[in-house]
């Protein structure tokens, strides 16, 4: 753990800053320009949060969590009004997530929040209330566990994250620990109900913990472990899909469908979302409208959401699970050999937003300085900053597409990589054979993403119905 | 002043207030040296219209007519500059100059790199220093003619 991690308020520090981000985001949002690429909350939401996201997931891990500015304002809300009660069993899991990251796309798709400022900033304020109100409801970390879309989108992310919050010996948590604090926390022994340091709000014991899912990268395990057990080490990238080991606070992968359709819905909104960026998803669009009689985008996108983000997945993965059954000969149930393999779609799903919200980034990164200019000229009535540079953009989106595609084949070959690695577990008499149709879905996939990225751009164009 | 210590032994440092007052003067200071955001009284009394040719635009080029008109007539003389942003954040824009024709007719030649959604900004000055600004929408401009 480095210097500054190891600060007692290195978390803060990042959470400050992602506020100060999210307030310039609200307040511009709301009184700045009403135009999407001159204004700080669609540039910065939409450019820049999504690229760095990414880019923060593959080159270490979940840290867009680790500054989150909506726990920041809950734990601050909490020094006032402390949750007492406990998030309902029958909602626990990630269902309830997994319908709000839907939710999240179609109204993203719907309400057009790319091109609205003021959208942008109420869809901000409303996360900032939605992780307040269950956070002053229910105990621990339940937004982030149970609800966050976000964090939902990170968690599964980090799957491929090269780095991993895990003990050093473990030797020391079982022979000289008896306190558990990276679990309990640290209490004043003094007066019981006073937390010095918290423990794992999302339920993590380090010991038995396996990779990032449910890891938020707080810190607050490593301020609370006495011996100072707790590192932030390398690992090999997904390698923790295949890792069929119990997992504190998560249980089995293959045990946990939730979990599983989290990561297919996941990995196919990456490729319908893309697709909403060509002009071929305007023409479909038209014609379903045409044959739904359909004058808004709402009931059209309803129906392309639902086949797009759950029919289509569910057929494949049916078809994919009945195949390997009939090749490899076991004679197991599809439910269970169709969750066991799903998280092998991860990588890809991974690589296609990464390619996407790449594009985004690399073509735009500049855009910020403008958008800050003619902010600044906005609140001080003076050009600050100078006269806003408004040619500034970013690289040319053609020399972006190879980077695109190497993505795409990268995320393929470590798909079909734990495709491999899940069959060899699951049936070691003959992995290949039943591997084989999972990694022809992984390519099947890769194919339509690199179809896409060849398409022409429309750049999300106004609905036609 | 602020390579001195912050608390000088005899007491008389700077003291936080010291800090802030200064800050603060420095600020005010600045300020006017920055480029201020010239605000010319808008032309409300011009009319400005536009057609774009072609009426579906596709990637490539496309010509933007303005017309610029008050109670007395065709407005000529005027200075027009014509931005056109995609309506998604962080694309490069497309600039152009608009050329007058003559009978308050201004023209600007225009290159659409992307299909998608188009805004066109129109903002100028006319003969009198007046501020004159237009914005035309263009949805739907085609990948592919």
């Amino acid at each position: 753990m480095g210097r500054f991690l190891r600060w007692r308020h290195a978390r803060a520090t990042l959470q400050g800053l992602l506020l100060a981000v999210a307030a310039a985001v609200v307040v511009h949002g709301l009184v700045g320009p009403q135009f999407a690429p001159r204004n700080l909350a669609t540039v910065l939401t939409w450019v820049h949060y999504r690229g760095l996201l990414l880019v923060a997931l593959l080159a270490a891990g979940n840290l867009f969590c680790t500054g989150c500015p909506f726990v920041l304002v809950r734990d601050v809300a909490r020094r006032w009004h402390r949750p007492r009660r406990r998030w309902p069993v029958r909602l626990r899991g990630k269902w309830v997530a997994l319908v709000l990251l839907a939710l999240f796309l179609f109204a993203y798709e719907w309400l057009d929040l790319w091109a609205t400022p003021r959208g942008t900033a109420a869809l901000v304020l409303t996360y900032f209330a939605a992780a307040l109100a269950v956070d002053l409801v229910f105990s621990g970390a339940s937004f982030c566990k149970h609800v966050c879309p976000i964090g939902q989108y990170n968690f599964v992310a980090s799957t491929v994250s090269p780095l991993d919050l895990r003990v050093k010996d473990t030797r020391t948590c079982a022979s000289g620990c008896t306190t558990r604090d990276c679990i309990r926390g640290v209490r004043d022994p003094r007066d019981r109900s006073r937390v010095l340091q918290r423990g794992c709000e999302l339920g993590l014991f380090l010991p038995s913990k396996v990779g990032t899912l449910d890891c938020t990268l707080c810190l607050d395990c490593v301020h609370a472990c006495p011996h100072d057990n707790i590192a932030l080490t390398s690992r090999l990238p997904a390698s923790e899909l295949w890792d069929e080991r119990r997992r504190s606070g998560v249980g089995r992968l293959a045990a946990r469908p939730d979990l599983a359709a989290l990561a297919v819905v996941f990995t196919f909104a990456a490729l319908l979302n893309a697709l909403g960026m060509i002009e071929p998803f305007r023409a479909v669009e038209s014609r379903l409208a045409g044959l739904l009689g359909a004058r808004s985008e709402a009931p059209v996108l309803l129906v392309l959401f639902a086949a797009g983000l759950f029919v289509a997945p569910a057929v494949l993965l049916a078809a994919c699970a009945a195949a390997t059954s009939r090749l490899a000969g076991a004679g197991r149930p599809l439910k269970r050999v169709a969750v066991a393999y799903a998280y092998a779609l991860v990588p890809l799903g991974v690589a296609v937003w990464a390619a996407h919200y790449g594009f985004h980034l690399l073509t735009g990164v500049l855009t910020i300085v403008p958008a800050a200019q003619s902010a600044a000229a906005d609140a001080l009535g003076v050009e600050a900053l100078g006269r806003p540079l408004w040619g500034w953009a970013g690289l040319q989106p053609g020399t972006v597409f190879p980077l695109e595609v190497g993505l795409v084949l990268l995320g393929a070959l470590v798909s079909t990589t734990t495709a491999r690695q899940i069959a060899r577990r699951e049936h070691p008499d003959c992995p290949g054979r039943a591997a084989s149709p999972w990694i022809a879905l992984i390519w099947l996939l890769a194919a339509a993403a690199l179809w896409i990225l060849v398409q022409p751009m429309a750049m999300r164009a106004a609905f036609e119905g | 002043v602020l390579l001195r210590p912050l608390r000088a032994p005899g007491g008389g440092g700077l003291t936080r207030p010291r800090v802030l007052a200064a800050t603060l003067l420095a600020v005010l200071a600045i300020a006017p040296a920055c480029q201020a955001r010239r605000r010319a009284d808008r032309a409300a009394d011009v009319v400005v219209t536009s057609s774009l040719t072609p009426t579906a635009p596709s990637v490539g080029p496309a010509t933007l007519a303005l017309r610029l008109a008050d109670a007395r007539g065709p407005v000529g003389g005027a200075r027009l500059r014509v931005e056109a942003d995609m309506t998604h954040p962080g694309m490069r824009p497309v600039v152009a100059e608009a050329h007058e024709r003559g009978g308050g007719l201004y023209e600007a030649r225009l290159a659409f790199t992307m299909g998608g959604d188009w805004m066109i900004l129109v903002s100028g000055e006319l003969a009198d220093g007046r501020r004159v600004d237009h914005r035309v929408d263009v949805p739907g401009v085609r990948a592919a003619p």
